[in-house]
């Protein structure tokens, strides 16, 4: 292996590695990058699920922050930005109610934005920030909406929609949007809270999806210098007197001045070290850091073209939604699945052969089971799921040339994430900003010298790709 | 026009009668009127079957206010409180727990299944004790306006801040989460047993609609433990002659201060002119003045039904509206000729002592709350029991028992609407004997009488909206400076001279009695 | 419901429960006074006269059952670098056959628990302490590959505490028995396997033995009948209290208080402010606690726990007063008294008692650091006939009493 003196380690090929590892480069360190895949990207990657027809990432990305485009320069490797597609029937809803929370979800995105704050032990200063932050916002949106908005917060989507809609549909429409990130249903109290979270990422998405995402850092962080390493398979950290020197893996033993995991929480800090080297709350914190995945992911070819819009979703009515949760709750496979269902070869033609199409589908809701009721459960979703489909377009059933379902129990066993969750774990009240994955690993420092730690699982979560790869990158470097 | 008092105090329930006493005692001329023959709302004793006294909704005192039992020297006016001993949860396959005030036995009966558990629950209490002294303050005083603070709001909330930064981090970040997380979620931190975690989850869901999963359930896991820092009051227990003693009890204060209580006596509205409360109006159309009416009814009841929609404001009544009830809950009180003896654990014994709890797993637990969102009652519901006869010879006759349970999750909003419960209300109580009857064989045979009170029955003759035990639920957005809306949390209402004084106003339900008082000082302060 | 005594047969589990031993203390103990010790039934003192009990002690010999002590069998690979982690010793440097008193404490560095750590020899230790502790040394284990079982329940255990108490156990064993102090054997007395560790609770010559539950009733037979000509006596807690404050032995929940269970930040103490900075092994790496016990080695100690000799002659004088005989009683005392150097108060006495053997008036204090010094004069509240008054008290090295023949 190399005897050169790498400034940065970093560990992980998806979106906030690539951030950070570009950022770091680019102020002059030698960065380089390891990711256990074939090809960057991980879940957002896009990967031939069946000949002629690519899948376009297992999220729904929102565009990364604005702040974040221009930090990493993003325009300059391609990246392009469109308007979400969303459902026609909702939009003057949905319309009505973001303007209303305005002022909620830029205080949100202002978080996001931050480095995390520390929301447990304030300093003085600290806490004058956050009331003065509150004080601006009321100020500018009136004692009532204020009030207003501090009632919602805790509410579920479905009483809040309650209040000013009467049909279940038009709620359902609305209300799926906050369902996919927690463990919970449009009857769960904080559902308000997310979907105002989920509509902080922005009306935008990237051009392409992540792929395309994943392509312009990848570009980003080549050009700035950055050693990149795919197919390497880490065991674990590399520790010298209680400090991470760098990470072993199957092709020898890399060594760093600093290392960076953009893993789940659990790999970074329990996996890949020994139990003394973490102390004892820490770990107890992490173990109780919840990470129940319940959304699943089918690509499905087709080979015909699709008409309509690019964005749907199915599920009538918030019961609907609630039963599909409570199915997953108790371990079992809802009658009636729920999904987003995209039409990823609308926004990307080249990901389906002509004439034919991709739909990407987020099924809700799918709970992890045990490896041996894997397939089983694999296979009773996905015909469970062409059933719903049959009723978009009873074409659709005979138009299927294959398809794959990739259940949180696969993500959990093929993809690295403890749990199954594609956001690295719940996005909850207590899991959100400074609060992710836990207390004691703020700023992204872990407890262990030289253990840097970023990604989905940290500040601050939640529709706001690469943040976290630029805010930790900042931190290293301002660490020296 | 009939003589004129300073205060008209509408519903003689135990907030009511509490806020009765303070005022009176302050040397205003209260009248109370109560709608039905009995005093205390909710909080009331009725001997139904003859010889028998069921404590007919309310059946344990809850932290009960030590400042109230002092102040209105109660116990003077007949109030003897008789704690509640233990809590014993049998299970369908014949083990038990149960949990003692003595910590080494609690540890034994733990370890049974679980020794990591066992060694865990005193910390676990310790940990909510000092969570509970930091919200206890809270309950006695009126909330500060977050919104709109002015002064002494915000020397309040300073306050506030510096007794939360006084809490070790630890606590604090348990503290965020006991508001975040589900009681389940947070319980799972702990311990892992469900033996030990379902009685614990369900304990707190009581009277609301949502389920041990729920986020936003840990916090009620506190109820339990501010009861502990009550201290010598020691405020969780019976009363001697059921709940229905509390009421008396402040009823006799109220009296001794001088208070008027005039029962049978309905209001049919409240008489607003120009936006100013003048008088009640009763149903036999006689009128009555008053300086300031107090609502003691909750605020459906008070702004819809009593003042009318016509003469508020439009924002206002739109809140009100929202302001949300939904029952979850019903009652079966029985008379019973013999001791119901469980099959884990025969006969009698002092783990009768105490509160019973069907919660068999937290699976059972989510599939009953499961059940009653679809509009259907849990065909498996959660049951707290109590049987007070054992304790209290006086609501009995010799040798027989009354036994009164509490049932989750009945829902207001039924199938088939609300008002086909009395269709099921005979359906609805079989339910709950025959998941008790698994667990103590027998036990219809023993029964002879039976009152089977569904959220139906709540709201027609307890004036409870939608069987709503608390006035409306005890959910995060309803409480506190929200309750029962924002700016108006401080037991004023819009309309002048109008005031709020129950269960729909900070702190919310249960037979506490603070809202009453807090209402109370605070027309007093006002000066009015 | 059924509930199992270790050895069989079914009890009510809202009540303590019996000890192994429990068929033969009970006769004993006409007095009827008893104590719930960590859920057992424990015996306060057989006969209503204590003084015997302590006298047995000090002159012949004294047989305690000790069996609701905390016993955790800890076995595997990485026993003694897990000891070395979750206790403030370094338990790889215990060599077979032997035994260390250790504190347990906290990531902060407060005290959780005390008791000690027995080197098998077989590769496995037993950890004994105060209260359940199971659960609390669990949480540490991941990564290291040890199991560790509670034996409390299954584990009986005696201790012989006196001068003829070796003489005892020699007659019993029927072989002689040449343990050093702190040292540890396994043996087979009169055919019945046990583990006999030179240790004690009275700062005296002492020995504790640990057999299987089963095993329990024929033990103490033995014991008895070889004790009877050497005037073994059964002891209960009470007395047991007062040899223990003269030995200068803390006592958790009375003289420092487990962190955990602590209301108040105050309570907790560490090690070195509970007077066992002694079982706190520094300078050797990383342990549970290790990083706040450092820094707080490196500064003045805010306050120490000391041993106290309140002035006889004050005390005497001040009954002289009120024309009273001065007879203090032969009990421990636990009640809290404030320490004073003039007006101001500087720490508080957290046990008490008369020493006979010594013939003063003791203490166990908790004082601020810098009057912890020995020789310090210091002022303690005593109260004669209901008024309060203060006497001189100095502050003593521990152990109060220390017989040449507890290390011999």
């Amino acid at each position: 292996m190399t005897q050169e003196r790498t400034d940065l380690l970093v560990v992980g090929g998806g979106i906030d590695a690539l951030a950070a590892a570009t950022i770091v480069a680019r102020a002059g360190r030698s960065v380089r990058l390891i990711c256990s895949e074939a090809s960057l990207g991980e879940i957002d990657a896009s990967w031939e699920f069946h000949p002629g027809y690519r899948s376009a990432g297992l999220r729904c990305l929102s565009a990364p922050r604005p702040a974040v485009v221009a930090k990493l320069r993003l325009e300059d490797f391609g990246y392009r930005s469109r308007i979400a597609p969303t459902t026609e029937e909702s939009r003057p809803m949905s319309d009505a109610l973001l303007d209303e929370m305005a002022p909620i979800i830029a205080t949100i995105q202002e978080f996001a934005d931050g480095a995390p704050r520390e929301l447990i032990d304030p300093s003085f200063l600290e806490l004058l920030r956050l009331g003065g932050m509150l004080h601006r916002t009321r100020r500018a949106i009136g004692k009532t909406a204020f009030a207003d908005a501090l009632r919602v917060l805790p509410m579920s989507i479905e009483d809040w929609l309650s209040e000013r809609f009467d049909e279940p549909r038009q709620r359902a429409q609305l209300a799926a949007l906050s369902l996919f990130g927690g463990w919970v249903g449009p009857l769960s109290p904080s559902t308000a809270f997310l979907w105002l979270l989920a509509h902080a990422g922005g009306t935008e998405e990237p051009a392409g999806g992540g792929p395309a995402l994943v392509s312009a850092l990848e570009g980003a962080a080549r050009e700035a210098g950055v050693t990149i390493e795919t197919s390497t398979t880490v065991d674990g950290w590399i520790l010298e007197q209680g400090r991470v020197v760098g990470a072993s893996t199957d092709g020898g033993e890399l060594r760093a001045k600093q290392l960076l995991s953009t893993a789940h929480p659990s790999i970074t800090l329990l996996e890949r070290l020994g139990a003394q080297e973490v102390p004892a709350a820490l770990r107890e914190d992490l173990g109780a850091y919840r990470s129940r995945g319940i959304v699943a992911v089918m690509h499905i070819a087709l080979d015909c073209p699709v008409e309509g819009p690019e964005q749907r979703w199915i599920g009538d009515s918030p019961l609907d939604w609630e039963r599909a949760f409570d199915a997953a709750k108790h371990g079992t496979i809802p009658e009636r699945p729920c999904l987003r269902l995209r039409v990823a070869s609308a926004d990307d033609p080249s990901i389906a052969p002509e004439g034919c199409s991709v739909l990407k589908l987020q099924v809700f809701a799918v709970s992890v089971v045990g490896p041996d009721e894997a397939d089983r459960q694999r296979e009773t979703l996905e015909a469970r799921v062409l059933e719903q489909l049959a009723k978009v377009d009873e074409n659709w059933p005979g138009a299927v040339v294959a398809s794959e379902l990739i259940t949180p129990t696969d993500l959990e066993h093929h993809h690295h994430l403890p749990g199954g969750h594609l956001e690295h774990g719940e996005l909850a009240l207590d899991q959100i900003f400074s609060l992710r994955p836990c207390v004691g690993i703020g700023n992204y420092r872990t407890p262990v010298p030289g253990l840097w730690i970023a990604g989905a699982g940290t500040h601050p979560g939640g529709p706001f790709p690469g943040s976290s790869g630029v805010l930790a990158a900042d931190q290293i470097l301002a660490d020296g | 026009m009939a003589v004129s008092y300073d205060q008209v105090i509408i519903g003689g329930g135990h907030n009511g009668l509490t806020c009765a006493a303070y005022l009176a005692r302050a040397g205003r001329k209260v009248l109370v009127l109560e709608a039905r023959h009995v005093l205390g709302g909710a909080a009331v004793t009725e001997e139904v079957f003859p010889g028998f006294k069921y404590s007919v909704c309310s059946y344990v005192v809850s932290l009960l206010r030590p400042e109230i039992i002092r102040e209105l020297e109660l116990t003077r006016h007949g109030l003897e409180l008789i704690p509640l001993e233990c809590s014993f949860s049998p299970y369908p396959d014949g083990s038990s727990l149960v949990r003692w005030p003595d910590r080494e036995q609690t540890r034994r009966e733990i370890a049974h299944f679980s020794p990591r558990d066992a060694e865990a629950y005193p910390l676990f209490g310790d940990a909510m004790i000092r969570l509970a002294r930091f919200v206890r303050p809270i309950l006695d005083k009126p909330p500060p306006d977050a919104i709109d603070p002015g002064l002494g709001g915000l020397l309040d909330l300073l306050k506030l801040g510096r007794s939360f930064r006084r809490l070790d981090p630890v606590d604090r970040l348990r503290k965020i989460q006991m508001f975040t997380m589900s009681a389940v979620d947070f319980l799972d931190r702990w311990f892992e047993s469900d033996a030990l975690k379902a009685p614990m989850a369900v304990s707190g869901i009581i009277g609301t609609f949502l389920g041990v999963r729920s986020p936003g359930t840990a916090y009620v896991l506190l109820h339990h433990y501010m009861g502990e820092i009550d201290g010598a009051s020691r405020s969780w227990g019976f009363a001697r002659g059921g709940t229905g003693a509390v009421s008396c009890a402040i009823a006799d204060a109220a009296r001794s201060f001088g208070a008027e209580i005039r029962t049978e006596a309905p209001v049919a509205r409240i008489d607003v002119r120009n936006g100013e409360a003048r008088s009640v109006v009763l149903e036999d159309g006689s009128e009555i003045s008053a300086r300031q009416i107090i609502s003691a009814v909750d605020p459906r009841r008070t702004f819809f039904g009593l003042v009318g929609r016509e003469h508020l404001d439009p924002d206002f009544a739109t809140s009100i509206e929202r302001f949300k009830y939904r029952g979850s809950s019903g009652k079966v009180n029985l008379a019973l000729d013999r001791l119901p003896s469980f099959t884990s654990r025969p006969g009698d014994g002092p783990h009768l002592r105490g509160d019973i709890a069907i919660a068999p797993s937290i699976d059972a637990l989510e599939l009953a709350y499961d059940e009653a969102k679809y509009g259907r009652w849990s065909s498996r519901p959660y049951l707290n029991i109590v049987i007070p006869s054992v304790v209290d010879p006086t609501i009995a006759p010799p040798g027989k028992h009354v036994m009164s349970i509490f049932v989750q999750y009945a829902p207001y909003q039924l199938e088939g609407g609300p008002e086909s419960w009395p269709q099921h209300r005979e359906a609805f109580g079989d339910t709950v004997i025959e998941t008790l009857e698994e667990y103590c064989p027998g036990l219809s045979d023993s029964i002879l009488h039976r009152q089977v009170l569904t959220p139906w029955d709540l709201e027609q003759e307890f004036g409870l909206t939608e069987g709503n035990i608390f006035h409306g639920e005890l959910s995060l957005e309803q409480l506190f400076f929200l309750r029962p809306t924002a700016g108006w949390a401080n037991y004023r209402t819009p309309v002048k001279n109008l005031w709020m004084c129950a269960s729909g106003t900070h702190p919310g339900g249960g037979v506490m009695g603070s809202p009453g008082r807090n209402a109370a000082r605070a027309l007093l302060k006002a000066r009015v | 419901m059924d509930f199992q005594y270790p050895r069989g047969g079914s009890y009510d589990p809202a009540m303590p429960i019996p000890t192994p031993f429990h068929d033969r203390t009970a006769p004993l103990c006409t007095s009827l006074q008893w104590k719930d010790w960590a859920g057992f039934h424990a015996v306060c003192r057989y006969g209503t006269h204590l003084e015997a009990e302590y006298h047995a002690i000090r002159q012949s010999a004294g047989l305690l059952d000790v069996s609701p002590l905390t016993k955790i069998a800890v076995a595997g690979r990485d026993a003694a670098a897990f000891l070395s982690f979750v206790t403030c010793r370094d338990i790889q440097r215990l060599r077979p056959a032997r035994v260390r008193y250790v504190a347990i404490c906290d990531e902060a560095g407060k005290l959780v628990d005390d008791g000690t750590v027995m080197n098998l020899g077989d590769g496995s230790y037993r950890l004994t302490a105060a209260s359940p502790i199971w659960r609390w040394i669990d949480r540490f284990s991941a990564g290291f590959d040890v199991s560790l079982v509670d034996e409390s329940d299954s584990i009986a255990s005696l201790a012989i505490q006196g001068p003829r108490s070796r003489a005892i156990l020699e007659q019993a064993a029927g072989e002689k028995i040449p343990l050093r102090y702190f040292q540890l054997a396994t043996m087979s007395l009169d055919g019945i396997p046990i583990e006999i560790s030179r240790t004690g609770y009275t700062g005296d010559l002492g020995y504790e033995l640990w057999c299987q539950a089963e095993h329990s009733t024929a033990l103490w037979d033995r014991l008895m009948e070889a004790g009877k000509p050497h005037r073994l006596l059964p002891v209960g807690l009470d007395a047991l209290d007062i040899v223990r404050i003269e030995a200068g032995f803390v006592l958790q929940g009375v003289d420092y208080f487990s962190a955990p269970t602590c209301l108040i930040e105050s309570r907790k103490s560490s090690p070195f402010e509970a007077g066992i900075g002694f079982a706190v092994d520094l300078g050797r790496g990383s342990f549970v606690g290790s990083e706040a016990l450092e820094r707080e080695n490196r500064m003045a100690p805010r306050s120490k726990l000391v041993g106290l000799e309140l002035s006889l002659p004050d005390i005497e004088k001040l009954h002289a007063s009120v024309g009273l005989p001065p007879v203090l009683p032969i009990e421990a005392c636990r009640t809290s008294r404030p320490v004073y150097i003039r007006a101001r108060q500087v720490g508080y006495i957290t046990s008490s008692t008369f020493s006979p053997i010594l013939k003063s008036a003791i203490a166990l204090a908790t004082v601020e650091g810098s009057v912890g010094e020995p020789g310090t004069g210091l002022e303690v509240e005593f109260t004669i006939e209901h008024v309060h008054h203060r006497i001189p008290a100095t502050v003593v090295e521990r152990p109060f009493f220390d017989p040449p023949r507890k290390r011999d």
